[in-house]
């Protein structure tokens, strides 16, 4: 046969052969390979983005902790120092308490002293001047009218200067 | 018929060996086979018909026993076909195509990538030839193409709208009678390229071992080394243009069929 002599019979054969090998390797080849490929490059983008999403969410959890981790801090700052201040608070009141007590106490007894002295005063200047008008009774036997002689010791006294009151 | 070209002269041989023929040239062997007529076409087996059938049996068996345990991970020569899967869908397909229409032709495009190249590296095996230096073959290819970019040019444009897109719009009523038989032509021409650079390149590198082999027996035996060492350097071009070739085929495949669906470019 020639080298460019046309062979009609060879070219339907090879249009056969060609359409058969096409169907065949579509079915079993490309048609598996293809959508395999496909498959597996949808699954490495997931996996890629999914990978992303993860260590965005490691980031921000850890992040997350340590905010926590720095409140909780200024929590327990707080909650010691507002139990200082309590304590303290609760120590000054006390003890102004006390001193008020010890105030009062000594201002009960400041008053009683006075109140006892005066009383002794009083028992103190009656008695004299019962005694200082027996004694002048006795003195100057003289009948004089009781009613009058207390009212002059009762002026002598008063006018005993004021210190000795004290 | 072999006896006969040896006694002619020393060219004719070569010949021999690169035309088709009724029988089955394994070496030394001449196989007969069968003559078959349908429907008055002469529809007999020829030696590059069993070529052909066995480059796509070696296809078809490669292809399905490589890739037969599909897991999400590849292995093996599966990697390989893959690789040219993703070769040709990312660089061919795709660019000539658009992302939307390429996985529609991927599998004629592999197919088309995978069949030539079989059929180019069978003729590289010793008693083998190259089916795909046969011009009624490449011309069947050509016109497999051919009727893909038609098809797709029609399906996407519509039959009246592929055809009026092949004249460049808003062209003079004038040039009309010049550019539709130009344009016609220009359509014509690009499977017939297609064709004859398939052919022609199968063709050649086995006309040129084969001629480096045929000094031998004209000049003497001690030229063996010159012209082995010279066609063993033709053999390893001839295997890189297997693959070429191939790639050349599909690429322009998917070029012209990309030319067909998006004419305005």
């Amino acid at each position: 046969m020639d080298l460019l002599s046309p062979n009609p019979g060879l070219i339907i054969w090879t249009l056969i052969t060609f359409v058969l090998v096409l169907l065949v390797l579509k079915k079993f080849v490309w048609g598996p390979l293809l959508s395999a490929l496909d498959q597996r490059e949808t699954r490495i983008r997931e996996a890629l983005e999914q990978a992303d999403k993860a260590r965005a969410e490691a980031e921000r959890s850890a992040e997350e902790n340590k905010q926590a981790l720095a409140q909780a801090q200024a929590e327990a700052q707080a909650a010691i120092n507002k139990a200082r201040e309590d304590a303290e608070q609760v120590a000054r009141d006390v003890q102004e308490r006390a001193e008020a007590d010890a105030q009062q106490l000594l201002e009960q007894a400041r008053r009683t002293i006075q109140q006892e002295r005066n009383q002794a005063l009083q028992t103190l200047r009656q008695q004299t001047a019962e005694l200082a008008i027996l004694a002048a009774g006795q003195l100057l036997e003289e009948n004089l009218d009781d009613e009058h002689n207390k009212k002059i010791v009762d002026d002598f006294i008063n006018r005993m200067p004021d210190t000795q009151q004290n | 018929m072999a006896a006969q070209a040896e006694e002619q002269s020393g060219g004719s041989f070569i010949l021999e060996h690169i035309t088709d023929h009724h029988e089955l040239h394994l070496g030394p062997l001449h196989i007969p086979l069968p003559h078959i007529e349908l429907f008055g076409i002469d529809m007999s087996i020829t030696g590059h018909l069993v070529m052909m059938w066995v480059a796509s049996l070696l296809l078809i068996l490669t292809l399905i026993t490589s890739t037969k345990r599909r897991g999400l991970i590849p292995s093996g020569f599966a990697n390989a076909i893959e690789a040219v899967a993703i070769f040709i869908r990312d660089d061919v397909a795709r660019p000539n195509l658009g992302e939307r229409d390429a996985p529609k032709y991927m599998p004629f495009l592999m197919t088309v990538f995978f069949f030539i190249l079989f059929c180019n590296l069978l003729g590289l095996i010793p008693f083998g030839q190259t089916p795909t230096g046969n011009i009624n073959v490449t011309a069947t290819l050509a016109g497999i193409s051919f009727a893909m970019m038609l098809g797709a040019g029609i399906k996407h444009n519509g039959l009246f709208g592929f055809f009026k897109g092949l004249i460049p719009p808003n062209l003079p009523i004038a040039l009309l009678p010049l550019m539709i038989p130009l344009e016609f032509l220009g359509l014509l021409t690009k499977p017939f390229a297609l064709c004859i650079r398939l052919f022609a390149n199968m063709l050649a590198g086995h006309v040129v071992i084969l001629s480096l082999i045929g000094i031998i027996f004209i000049l003497g035996y001690f030229v063996a080394p010159i012209s082995i060492a010279f066609a063993l350097a033709m053999y390893m071009l001839e295997i890189f243009i297997a693959f070429l070739q191939a790639y050349v085929f599909t690429l322009l495949t998917a070029l012209f069929v990309g030319l067909c669906i998006h004419q305005e470019h």
